[in-house]
Formats: C-alpha cells, sequence, structure tokens
C-alpha cells in the first residue's frame, strides 16, 4: 500500500472538503459549506511542520484529512504515495493504523484502562501478542519520560503526562506520519514545552505535522502552513 | 499453526481482552455506575432463575425432606393422592407380606409396612357401647408412627401371620386414640369386641393425640395388619390399601416406582395433595422462571450498555482513530455487553444459593420440611449458561449504537 522509499511523505494537492446540507459539525443546513479550499502543501520526513489559523480557518479539516478520518471533496492526498481519497473507509482504518499516529487536544485517552493499556491499543489489531504490546507500550512509555506511572489510569495522571501517554500511543505502531491537533490547547505553558520538546524529538525518521493557533507552538516547528478561510494564505 | 492464523486469534483474543479489561477498569473507577446497576440487575435475574429452578429440581426429584425420614407411600392409581392414608375405598395392593419383606431387605429402607384402612365396628363388652371406627392395620416396630398414632406398645406382637399363612397366635392389641376411648368409655387393658365377629381384642395404649383427616378428627385405632386382615376377610391375596416407607434416601422412590403396576409413589408432600412424581409443575416453574428472568437481565443489559455505549460513544470513535476496524469496535462492544452478562450471572449465583439456603431455612420453620429446594451444579452452570445467553440477547442495541457512531464527529464533539 504505502511506498516508504517515497521522498516526500505527505502531498497534498488542490485539497478541498466542502459540507452539504445539514452537518453535525456546522450546524447549518440547506447550505454548502466549504472548510477547505484547493490547499496544497508537502511535508518532508523529518520536519515538524505547523498549520496555524483562527478558528474556523480549516486547520483540523485538513489534519482529519491527513489521517484519513475523512475524504476530500476534490483533491490528492498522498502519504507515501498512496493516494487516501482512493481507498474505503475500512482501508484508510487499516491504513491509519499502520502509518497515521493521532494527537489529540484533549488526549482522548481510555479511562478504563491504564497508561500502558492505552499506549499497547493501537497494537491490539495488529495481532502484536500481548507481551510485546506491553514491552512496546513500557518501551514508549519510558522514552517520553514516563517511567512509573504505567498503571496510573488517566484519571490519576496529570495534563501533561495524559498527552505524553497520548503521544506514546500514536507512536506505538511507529507511523511514518504523526498528526496532533492542538496538542498543547489544554496545557499549562511549562508543561506544553515538554510536550512540545517530545513532539519534536519524534520527528528525526517521521513527519510531523502540529495544528495550533498558539504562537510558541508554531515557533517550535521547522515550518507552518497558514490557513484563513479554508485557503492557505501565501 | 500459520502465522496468519495465529496473528488473527491474538487479535481476536487481543480485542476481546480489551472489551473485558475496559468493564474491570470502569469497576475501578468513578464510572462504575452503570456497569454496576447492568451486573445487579443480572445478578437479580439470575438469582431469581436459581432459587425457582432450584425449588423446580427440589419438586421434581422429590427431594423433599432429605434431612428427615422420607415417608412414601405406595397407593393404587385409582385411589388419589388427596388423602393418601385414610383412603378406605378403591383399589387393594396384593401380597404385601413378601413386597413388604422385600423392601425392609433393602439397606436403604429404615422401616416398611403395608397399611390396610378399614372402618370397622368396635364394642365394649361391659357397658355395651358400640362405636364405628378407622382401623389401620400395620406391621408395628418401635418408636414408629402411622398416620400420626405410634406403634410402639404393638412392637414384637406381630405374630398372627407367620410364613405365608395367618395361623400365628392372635393377640387382639390394638393403640386406639382419645376419641375411641371416650366413645367406648375404655382404658388400657380393657377389653373390646369387634362386631360382627367372635374374636376380642384388648387396649394395649391410648395416644395423646387423635387422627386428623382434614376433617375433623376421626375415632381410629391401630393394630397388627394380619389381625384386621382376617377380621375383614382380607387374608386370601394378602391386600393392603397402601404401603408405607421411611427411609433417608430418595433415591428409593425408583425402586418403589417399579413395584406394582398402576399405582403411584407419593411423599410426605402428598398428604397435602401434591404428587412429587411425573408432575409438570416444576418444568413449568424453571420455564417461568428463565424467560422471567431472561427478560429482565436481557432489558437491564440492553438499556444500560445502551446508556453506557452513549455516554462513552467518543471512546469507540478513539479506537476508530487509532486504527480499530468497525468490526472489531463491534467485538469490543459485543465483549463488554457479554463480560457484563458474566459478571451479572456470577454474583446471581452466589445470591441465588444464599436465597436458597434462606428458602429452605423459611419453609423447614413454617411448614416443616427441610431442604426443599436443591441447588446442583448443573443449574449453577445452567445459569451462567443463562448469564451468557442474556448478554447475546442484550447486545443488538448497543451494536446498533456503536455501528451509528461516526467516528469523526463524535471526537470532534
Amino acid at each position: 500500500m504505502a511506498t516508504q522509499s517515497t521522498s516526500i511523505p505527505v502531498v497534498c494537492s488542490d485539497v478541498t472538503r466542502q459540507y452539504a446540507g445539514s452537518t453535525e459539525r456546522f450546524g447549518t443546513s440547506g447550505t454548502t459549506v466549504t472548510a477547505l479550499d484547493s490547499v496544497s502543501c508537502e511535508i518532508a520526513r523529518g520536519s515538524v511542520v505547523g498549520v496555524a489559523g483562527p478558528s474556523g480557518s480549516g486547520k483540523s479539516t485538513l489534519l482529519h484529512l491527513l489521517a484519513g478520518l475523512d475524504t476530500p471533496t476534490a483533491g490528492e492526498i498522498l502519504i507515501y504515495g498512496t493516494a487516501l481519497q482512493e481507498l474505503s473507509s475500512r482501508e484508510r482504518t487499516a491504513f491509519r493504523r499502520s502509518h497515521i499516529g493521532m494527537v489529540f487536544q484533549r488526549f482522548h485517552l481510555l479511562p478504563a484502562l491504564t497508561a500502558v493499556e492505552n499506549v499497547a491499543v493501537p497494537l491490539v489489531q495488529a495481532g502484536e501478542s500481548r507481551s510485546a504490546r506491553r514491552n512496546r507500550a513500557t518501551e514508549l512509555l519510558d522514552a517520553v519520560g514516563l517511567e512509573g506511572r504505567h498503571t496510573h489510569r488517566p484519571s490519576s495522571l496529570s495534563g501533561g503526562e495524559q498527552q505524553r501517554v497520548a503521544i506514546a500511543r500514536a507512536l506505538a505502531a511507529d507511523p511514518a506520519v504523526v498528526i496532533a491537533d492542538e496538542p498543547t490547547g489544554e496545557l499549562d505553558r511549562e508543561t506544553g514545552e515538554q510536550v512540545l520538546d517530545v513532539l519534536t524529538n519524534i520527528a528525526a525518521d517521521r513527519a510531523v505535522v502540529i495544528a495550533s493557533h498558539d504562537e510558541y507552538t508554531l515557533s517550535r516547528t521547522d515550518r507552518v502552513i497558514k490557513l484563513r478561510d479554508g485557503c492557505r494564505e501565501t | 499453526m500459520p502465522r496468519d492464523v495465529s496473528s488473527r486469534l491474538r487479535q481476536l483474543v487481543g480485542i476481546s481482552g480489551l472489551g473485558v479489561r475496559r468493564v474491570g477498569g470502569r469497576l475501578r473507577t468513578g464510572a462504575r455506575g452503570r456497569t454496576l446497576v447492568s451486573i445487579t440487575g443480572v445478578a437479580l435475574a439470575v438469582a431469581l432463575l436459581v432459587v425457582v429452578t432450584s425449588l423446580s429440581a427440589g419438586l421434581a426429584g422429590g427431594a423433599t425432606v432429605q434431612s428427615e425420614d422420607i415417608d412414601y407411600w405406595i397407593v393404587p392409581d385409582e385411589s388419589g393422592a388427596g388423602s393418601v392414608p385414610l383412603n378406605a375405598e378403591g383399589a387393594k395392593l396384593s401380597e404385601v407380606h413378601r413386597i413388604t419383606a422385600q423392601l425392609r431387605a433393602d439397606s436403604r429402607i429404615d422401616y416398611a409396612t403395608p397399611v390396610a384402612i378399614t372402618p370397622i365396628q368396635l364394642q365394649n363388652p361391659t357397658t355395651d357401647e358400640r362405636t364405628y371406627v378407622l382401623a389401620l392395620g400395620v406391621i408395628p416396630e418401635s418408636g414408629r408412627h402411622v398416620a400420626g398414632l405410634n406403634t410402639t406398645p404393638l412392637a414384637g406382637s406381630y405374630a398372627h401371620h407367620q410364613n405365608g399363612s395367618y395361623a400365628g397366635p392372635w393377640t387382639g392389641e390394638m393403640v386406639i386414640s382419645p376419641a375411641v376411648a371416650t366413645e367406648l368409655n375404655v382404658t388400657p387393658d380393657d377389653q373390646i369386641a369387634f362386631g360382627g365377629n367372635t374374636r376380642t381384642g384388648t387396649v394395649t395404649h391410648v395416644t395423646d393425640t387423635n387422627l386428623d383427616a382434614g376433617v375433623g378428627e376421626v375415632p381410629a385405632v391401630v393394630m397388627p395388619l394380619a389381625e384386621l386382615q382376617t377380621l375383614t376377610g382380607q387374608t386370601s391375596s394378602d391386600t393392603a390399601d397402601q404401603i408405607l416407607v421411611s427411609t433417608t434416601d430418595p433415591s428409593v422412590q425408583s425402586l418403589l416406582t417399579g413395584i406394582y403396576p398402576g399405582t403411584s409413589v407419593v411423599s410426605r408432600a402428598g398428604l397435602t395433595g401434591a404428587e412429587t412424581s411425573a408432575t409438570s409443575l416444576p418444568l413449568a416453574m424453571a420455564l417461568a422462571a428463565t424467560v422471567v428472568a431472561g427478560g429482565i437481565g436481557v432489558t437491564f443489559v440492553a438499556t444500560m450498555m445502551g446508556l453506557e455505549l452513549t455516554a462513552s460513544r467518543q471512546e469507540l470513535a478513539i479506537l476508530g482513530a487509532v486504527g480499530f476496524s468497525a468490526r472489531a469496535r463491534v467485538l469490543v462492544v459485543i465483549t463488554e455487553t457479554v463480560t457484563v452478562a458474566v459478571l451479572g450471572g456470577v454474583f446471581g449465583v452466589a445470591l441465588g444459593a444464599v436465597g436458597v439456603g434462606g428458602l429452605n431455612v423459611a419453609i423447614a420453620e413454617v411448614v416443616g420440611v427441610t431442604t426443599l429446594a436443591t441447588l446442583t451444579p448443573g443449574i449453577i452452570l445452567y445459569a451462567l449458561a443463562a448469564a451468557v445467553a442474556v448478554g447475546v440477547l442484550a447486545v443488538p442495541y448497543p451494536l446498533y449504537l456503536a455501528t451509528q457512531t461516526d467516528v469523526l464527529a463524535a471526537l470532534t464533539r
């Protein structure tokens, strides 16, 4: 499916996303909303790219399209040569499982599971053995500085710790692309810096995309794609 | 095992395990409310199932009064079970001395006696007072009661019937009820004449209590069976109305069932008109319990898991975001639902066991019958299987909600 040798892992060409009629997300009816309008970009391996813009500018929409959670109305999204828009929903889920890691603003950990179980979740459907899952999760939690917090549930972790668990989970399947939507949005400055340290460190052999409207967060990226009203600013 | 197959198996086990861990984790966190209610609902339903099924099994197996002597009566079918010890009409059992001897040879049987029940006329030869009484003819033994009348005073006097003939000595001994003593104005050692017969008898003992036949106190006497048979002309085919068997082993019931064709075996419960064998009541009770418990359980689990899923729809979306296919998410929901039902089943069995114990204690207190409900390993397995069935039947509703979950919409909510 993916061709790891492709030099530029993420390529968006004239990507447009429109929502027609009533949608839960936009609360509109009878109209067509263009959330993203002919946006093109390339994200190289080893780089951290920021996506900036005010609320409603299309940042999250672009990230959802890159993650294969949504499909573009027009245009093309290539992840290591695979055109996401040509995949079925099931194929996109399978692709996401092995190639894309996601980090959310509100962490989105499973509250009933411990930190190590949360990190191991993406490996479950990959058919990894229980011990392999646990070893990998332990290794990743240690890597993001959460030694000794493995058996804690999200409710007993701080916001920064939860986000680091979320980053470890995003890295579990060793994805080529990590997408983070406002990863520091719920954190104080100091904790946010720690999380950004982790995110920038993992970019050595993968592409990292961070959507944020926080200037400091964007300053930690290699390059920023600015969006306004669904269009890319030049 | 091929790598693909083992990988798939690990995948299946891993996904199912995730569902189980999520239920377990939920119970250990503050979000345990709905899950606990679901488990409690199933537990109550399964406990009800266990209690009623144990009661049904106890009735169907004739396991009543296990801890005490169990009295069985072999009675001709025509006589019915409604008035077991008092039936004076209808078909008779023949060769009762020979059959009783066979029964007494069985080590499981403590005591067996034929019982002939015949109204006879007694007379006080001194005062010429006469009355009709119900005569019970038995093979007496020390410490035994028949129809509440003590046979101990007659023990050791069974001599009239020997080796198949009625040529033995006539004792004429009889135990009489207070009503007879009053009517005839007799006391122990007084002579008694039998109406229409030249033989005489002797009052050996007057019991403390009368025979209550359900419609009032009946004047009754207990006397050796062979002598009653001689008085009433039942010696030719050695007949009696029923055979009473005392045992502590319920397995005897099957032996008794096969002795006479056209007879029924009733237990002590038969005194109140309930036949313990070949009845459809226990089955009907068990089926009703299954339907009721199943209905309650399915409703509880489906509703509560539906609410749980509605509240945690975002978690399913997270699974989708990290690469769980729709099928895998469905499996997680199924596992969670069945796990909740099974947990309810386990607690329900424990609760049911307590209920069975309590029921038996209460029945022993009120009715005087112990161990009416019987909890067996089979019933435990049945209850657990019912809990699994509840979980499976409750799956469609949460499953419907799961399939309706839009990953993106739930994540961005």
